[in-house]
């Protein structure tokens, strides 16, 4: 079932240029800071000193190539298939990873598989499942160092595990999980811990064995906002320590356990100021241990310290780049850069920043434990 | 004077039993439904979120600028009490969600996929009629539409429409679709939360809109 779309040089030397800006173009730019031109879309604005850039916005091979240009054609003649625009469109994009060798995964619900950017292979591809291991609702995706990849299936209520050949070779969680959601790694640890938002848990699991290791959170029985319980959590992201940030949807908060599901702290109310949340879903966690999470409800992502101070945010509903429209699914990679898709009605997106002071700036305020 | 004391009580039962039914009126059916969010330990405010307008924001410590006092801009007014000439409006760049005009874009905001179960496919008309999808779209109707019986001869009139229990929101001049045309967010009565129950007689769901 899977099906590689033939190599596109032409897209992805243009997609690598988009995503991959020179380090020391950036570093350079960090260093003196100049009014932001339209193209240069930094945040927060001056008299701050810029912590984000606007890299990107992709939603199909159009965006990278231009609108039915002769370039299409051109790439359409040279792979002898036409149905690149397709496989390259985003449809119902959640989960987004970047793996080891630096490819994008998104998770598509709606084409019931993985897309994957390589820039590398120069490729683009759709991951489906099997006839034994079929993928109905991907929502999450994780990859591992061994060229591995995990993919949450809300529908099916279980991980598919592909392995480094590309193909889908295990399944576990089935008649655990009752709705997992976003998942994530500790290479430490070997665990994957995967957030279920109708079980209101964590579900942690040997990435070996792929057993069910423990389950933290659980539903709240005295009241709101229990220290420790889950109202829908979606999404986690894990920090260098290995602590797990949940995002606890619909008790508008972040949740921090230990990697062992002891509870820690946890920060964020319902509102609308920053520092507040409506619809909190996707959350990663850069270099410096900032934490992110993007907000259905605002149209935005916010930076918190680890213990939930306000940074900045980013963006507020709209179409423009750095503007969200049902932002789901977020992800940071190694080189700080940060992913997030959007499930738009008008036509779903990804959009590429870049976390800016990764060198320069002074760790994350407050102590990290 | 029994007399008298027989309509009093009369006159309080008619009372305790008008208030009885009005209060089943106003009160919505949406608890014990999957829309309960509170069975998930969440409330009302899992989707009812107050802007509380008392509580300031934190200092932004990367925008030393900004005033305490920003508040983010939501899909719909702070309360949700929309009306619905409020609500609707058909989405482009210049018709921005940033009022009180995206009722499908608030449903879709749980309806993810991971969130609660998901709504299959982009939700508009445009999608739907997009031969190159290979899969999705094939199970939901399309939203997030003008409904223009002018232009489809299938369609039943507006004023047949508005006399049914499906409902249609205007957004500016026009009537359009949205996901609650079908749907009562709080009241599974009739299931799926469906405001016409779904059955091929003219008097079904399809046959309010659909000649």
């Amino acid at each position: 079932m899977n099906r590689t779309v033939s190599v596109l040089p032409v897209l992805l030397l243009l997609a690598s240029a988009i995503l991959s800006p020179a380090p020391n173009q950036a570093k350079d730019k960090n260093k003196k800071p100049v009014a932001a031109a339209p193209a240069d879309l930094v945040w927060p604005l001056p008299p701050d000193p810029p912590r984000v850039r606007y890299l990107a916005m992709i939603r199909s091979a159009d965006d990278v190539l231009g609108k039915n240009g002769k370039k299409m054609s051109f790439v359409e003649r040279v792979s002898g298939k036409t149905p690149i625009r397709e496989e390259f469109m985003l449809r119902k994009p959640y989960g987004v990873a970047v793996d080891k060798s630096g490819r994008i995964l998104v998770a598509d619900a709606e084409q019931r598989g993985i897309l994957i950017l390589d820039r590398n292979a120069k490729t683009v591809s759709l991951r489906k499942g099997n006839g034994q291991f079929p993928l109905f609702l991907p929502v999450g995706v994780a990859a591992d160092d061994d060229g591995r990849m995990f993919v949450s299936d809300s529908f099916a209520g279980q991980v598919v595990v592909f392995g480094a050949q590309g193909t889908p070779v295990a399944a576990f969680g089935k008649g655990i999980f009752k709705r997992p959601g976003g998942i994530a790694l500790n290479r430490a640890n070997g665990r994957l811990y995967a957030a279920d938002a109708k079980a209101n848990q964590v579900l942690v699991f040997d990435t070996t064995t792929f057993k069910l290791v423990r389950t933290f959170g659980g539903t709240s029985k005295s009241g709101e906002y229990e220290a420790g319980t889950f109202s829908a959590p979606t999404n986690l992201a894990l920090d260098s320590k290995g602590r797990v940030f949940v995002t606890d949807t619909f008790n508008c908060r972040i949740q921090v356990f230990n990697s062992e599901g002891k509870f820690l702290h946890m920060w964020g109310t319902p509102g609308t100021h920053p520092g507040s949340f409506v619809r909190p879903k996707g959350i990663a966690i850069d270099s410096q241990d900032h934490v992110y999470v993007v907000d259905a409800g605002f149209g935005n992502f916010q930076v918190f310290t680890p213990e939930g101070k306000p940074l900045m945010f980013v963006g507020g509903g709209g179409d423009e780049p750095g503007q969200f429209i049902l932002p789901a699914g977020l992800a940071i990679d190694r080189e700080d850069r940060i992913y997030v898709t959007e499930q738009r009605p008008t036509g779903s997106r990804l959009q590429v920043f870049q976390y800016l002071s990764r060198q320069s700036a002074p760790p994350a305020d407050g102590k990290v434990k | 004077m029994q007399r008298k004391l027989f309509a009093t009580v009369s006159l309080l039962a008619l009372i305790t039993g008008l208030s009885g039914v009005l209060m089943a009126q106003t009160k919505t059916t949406v608890f014990g439904t999957d829309h309960d969010i509170a069975s998930l330990g969440g409330g009302c405010k899992g989707c009812h979120v107050a802007h509380q307008s008392s509580a300031k924001g934190e200092m932004l410590l990367w925008t030393q600028a900004l005033p305490t006092t920003a508040t983010f801009g939501v899909y719909t007014t702070p309360t949700m009490n929309t009306t619905p000439t409020e609500v609707g409006g058909n989405y482009s760049a210049s018709n921005l969600p940033t009022g009180a005009k995206m009722y499908t874009v608030l449903c879709l905001s749980c309806h993810d996929g991971i969130t609660t179960p998901s709504v299959i496919g982009a939700a508009d008309g445009a999608a739907i009629a997009n031969p190159t999808s290979s899969d999705g779209l094939k199970n939901d109707h399309p939203v997030n539409l003008v409904y223009n019986p002018t232009a489809d001869a299938g369609l039943e009139s507006l004023a047949t429409v508005q006399a049914t229990n499906v409902k249609l929101y205007t957004s500016g001049t026009d009537q359009t679709m949205q996901c609650a045309s079908c749907h009562n967010v709080h009241d599974n009565t009739i299931p799926k939360f469906l405001r016409v129950a779904n059955s091929n007689a003219k008097a079904g769901l399809c046959g309010s809109c659909h000649k």
